[in-house]
């Protein structure tokens, strides 16, 4: 019975060994690829949070020369950083695993290291970043207005690692399949790039459009991750056919999905590659 | 290749270092971080917390604080209870708008009004009047949300000053108007089912007393400022209808204009005579030779008798010493005006205030009740697992926004 029950810890304990190397390994992945940008950029560390954080304030600029018409019920800044924010995670997440494993090739030298984790590291950095970014944006904005408002922090934490996760699987299944027929990276490349931009609300929200109209836009679970972070923020904002568990069945389906298929054609990349 | 560690199982540090040396930041990593893999076992360190101990000391104080959250959060917190209503602001629609209704902008309108108050109402309930309406007794509001063992934070404390009940009193409401449908969402928490239920059903007779007060006390100063209106007008139309009068008393029933119009009329007659008197004067002046004949002498006094009666008739109508028909027909021409003016100002005035009635009548706005607030039947657990969350969220946001801060400022 006791060797049972030595058995059994030692098994648990091993496992969460391996989950701490695991998340030691992705969080080593992910600050190795924190300096490799770093060093590519003409800014430095500071370039890698500060160059989309100039591309917010871009949009945010032609926001205020165009008067694009927001709601009163968030104000303008963080409602259009809300949209951006995700958007370009997810665009970066996505594209970023579309690239494939290639350029991290040196790093599977080590047998520890996994195309996936590479993948799983590029995710991090860039959710670091765009967290960050929204971080500071509400800051500022709440400091400005000497007002700190938000209404549902737990529904931000889930929605933000929906989109994150969502962004990766995505991103890992278009990889993989991709991998065996190249134009569905064209088309998910072109649909990240172009589709998203005009359906995921950064421009609207979807309670302003008029009922018939919405169909049209809410199959986009970003649309729904967007206009959900908005809603934790202020829950008197409205999100008409926007839903949680939407987005959740999403990103559970397409990480479930993209990890499926990373399992079954891991070998086919690595050797592609 | 031949050692590659991925056929192996285990990799050479050294080895893989000096592969590793163009991408530099995989080097230094490996430097800072030390040895990937040990005799024991394989070990790797992220590096992002600068070495073992501040690694331990961080882990450490995020396990603590994963595990106090879990503790007060699934264990001593309090239980919260939770009443939630839903009413809608609605005002009776004039029946003259059925047009209105059927192009359909009339609901949106509707909408429009009822979320308009919902805003008011929002302030409104959160307000210290509300406070004190609900609680008018300071220690009985304390003594029902008093912190009670083991979860000290959570409650009123026994010693907090107004301000600090204020706030406390409006953690406990929630007022949500529905930007899509005009309705309002009440939510009054307690830490017991009746505090939670009778905190929301005060605070609905509140919103319908502030909805009836602020309408009615609109529609009685519309009410008042129109009727007023009234009285100035009729006072108005009385004092110029006087002034009219005496004027009329004063110099009869004339009529100003006409007699003017007929005085004129003579003049232009005797003018007239005047010159054919004139013409004949001239004619005899040429067959006497004489000037001064009785003939000539005649006509020539008829006319100057003519002309002096002109100027004479022509003093009377103007002049200072008679009736100045001009002054008189200027004066009662301006009288007349008055009242002409004083009559319409009443009529508006008038027509104004039975609007006024009627709209008052309409704006009445009222408080349509779509739920009920029920009493709850258990605890509402949903806080318990989102304040959870939040904490956890705090920490990743300290995690990720700080430790990428904190690893930006160390490379920089």
């Amino acid at each position: 019975m006791s060797n049972v029950r030595e058995g059994f810890i030692g098994t648990v304990r091993s496992w969460i060994e391996g989950f701490w190397l695991q998340i030691r390994i992705v969080l080593a992945l992910s600050e190795t690829e924190f300096v490799l940008r770093a060093e590519k950029g003409a800014f430095g560390v500071w370039g890698v949070l500060f160059e989309p954080f100039a591309l917010m304030l871009t949009l945010l600029a032609l926001r205020i020369l165009i008067r694009l018409k927001s709601t009163d019920l968030l104000n303008p800044v963080i409602w259009l950083a809300s949209g951006i924010a995700l958007l370009y995670m997810f665009r970066k997440i996505g594209i970023k695993s579309l690239a494939g494993v290639s350029k991290r090739q040196k790093f599977f030298f080590y047998r520890r290291i996994r195309p996936l984790d590479t993948l799983l590291a590029s995710a991090l950095i860039e959710a670091r970043i765009h967290g960050s970014i929204l971080v500071f944006v509400f800051l500022g904005v709440s400091f400005w207005n000497w007002q700190i408002k938000i209404d549902d922090p737990a529904l931000i934490l889930i929605d933000f690692m929906m989109t994150v996760s969502l962004g990766l699987g995505v991103g890992v299944s278009a990889l993989v399949v991709g991998h065996r027929l190249p134009i569905v990276k064209t088309l998910t490349k072109f649909g990240i790039n172009r589709l998203l931009l005009w359906t995921s609300g950064i421009f609207y929200a979807t309670y302003t459009l008029p009922g018939p109209v919405r169909p049209l836009v809410t199959w986009n679970p970003l649309l729904h991750a967007v206009e959900l972070l908005r809603h934790g923020i202020n829950t008197a904002y409205p999100i008409p056919d926007i839903s949680l568990h939407y987005l959740v069945a999403c990103s559970s389906l397409s990480c479930g999905f993209g990890l499926l298929f990373y399992f079954l054609n891991e070998a086919l990349l690595l050797a592609d590659d | 290749m031949t050692e590659q560690p991925r056929a192996k199982g285990l990799v050479d540090p050294q080895n893989s270092s000096s592969r590793l040396n163009p991408q530099g930041a995989w080097t230094r990593f490996w430097e800072k971080g030390g040895e990937m893999i040990n005799r024991d076992g394989p070990i790797l360190r992220s590096g992002l917390q600068g070495g073992f101990q501040g690694l331990f000391k961080g882990r450490t104080l995020a396990a603590a604080f994963v595990v106090f959250s879990a503790v007060y959060c699934f264990g001593i917190g309090r239980d919260r209870y939770q009443a939630i209503s839903e009413f809608v602001i609605k005002q009776p629609l004039p029946p003259a708008t059925g047009a209105t209704t059927v192009l359909g902008s009339l609901q949106s309108s509707s909408v429009l009004s009822s979320l308009e108050d919902g805003r008011y109402l929002q302030v409104y309930l959160k307000s210290n009047a509300v406070k004190e309406a609900v609680f008018p007794d300071p220690s009985a509001f304390k003594a029902s949300y008093a912190p009670k063992a083991p979860d000290q934070w959570s409650g009123l404390p026994a010693d907090s000053n107004d301000l600090e009940q204020l706030a406390f009193f409006r953690q406990q409401l929630d007022v949500i108007p529905q930007e899509l449908s005009g309705t309002i969402v009440l939510t009054t928490s307690g830490f017991t089912a009746d505090d939670a239920y009778q905190l929301n059903t005060d605070l609905l007779q509140q919103a319908q007393r502030f909805v009836n007060e602020v309408n009615q006390s609109i529609s009685a100063d519309q009410q008042d400022f129109a009727e007023g209106q009234v009285v100035f007008a009729k006072t108005r139309l009385t004092e110029a209808s006087a002034a009219l009068e005496a004027f009329q008393d004063r110099y009869g029933q004339l009529d100003p204009l006409g007699e003017q119009s007929a005085t004129t009329g003579f003049i232009t007659e005797l003018e007239s005579r005047l010159v054919d008197l004139k013409v004949e004067e001239a004619s005899l002046r040429r067959q006497f030779r004489d000037p001064n004949a009785p003939e000539v002498a005649f006509v020539a006094d008829q006319v100057r008798e003519l002309e002096r009666q002109i100027q004479e008739e022509r003093q009377k109508a103007v002049g200072a010493g008679g009736r100045d028909l001009n002054k008189l027909a200027s004066q009662a021409s301006r009288l007349q005006g008055d009242v002409d003016f004083a009559r319409q100002s009443l009529s508006s005035a008038m027509r104004a205030a039975d609007n006024s009635r009627m709209e008052s009548q309409r704006q009445m706005k009222f408080i349509v009740m779509l739920s009920k607030p029920q009493r709850p039947m258990g605890p509402e657990t949903s806080w318990r697992w989102k304040a959870f969350v939040s904490c956890l969220g705090v920490l990743i946001v300290v995690w990720g926004v700080g430790g990428f801060m904190l690893t930006a400022l160390r490379r920089d």
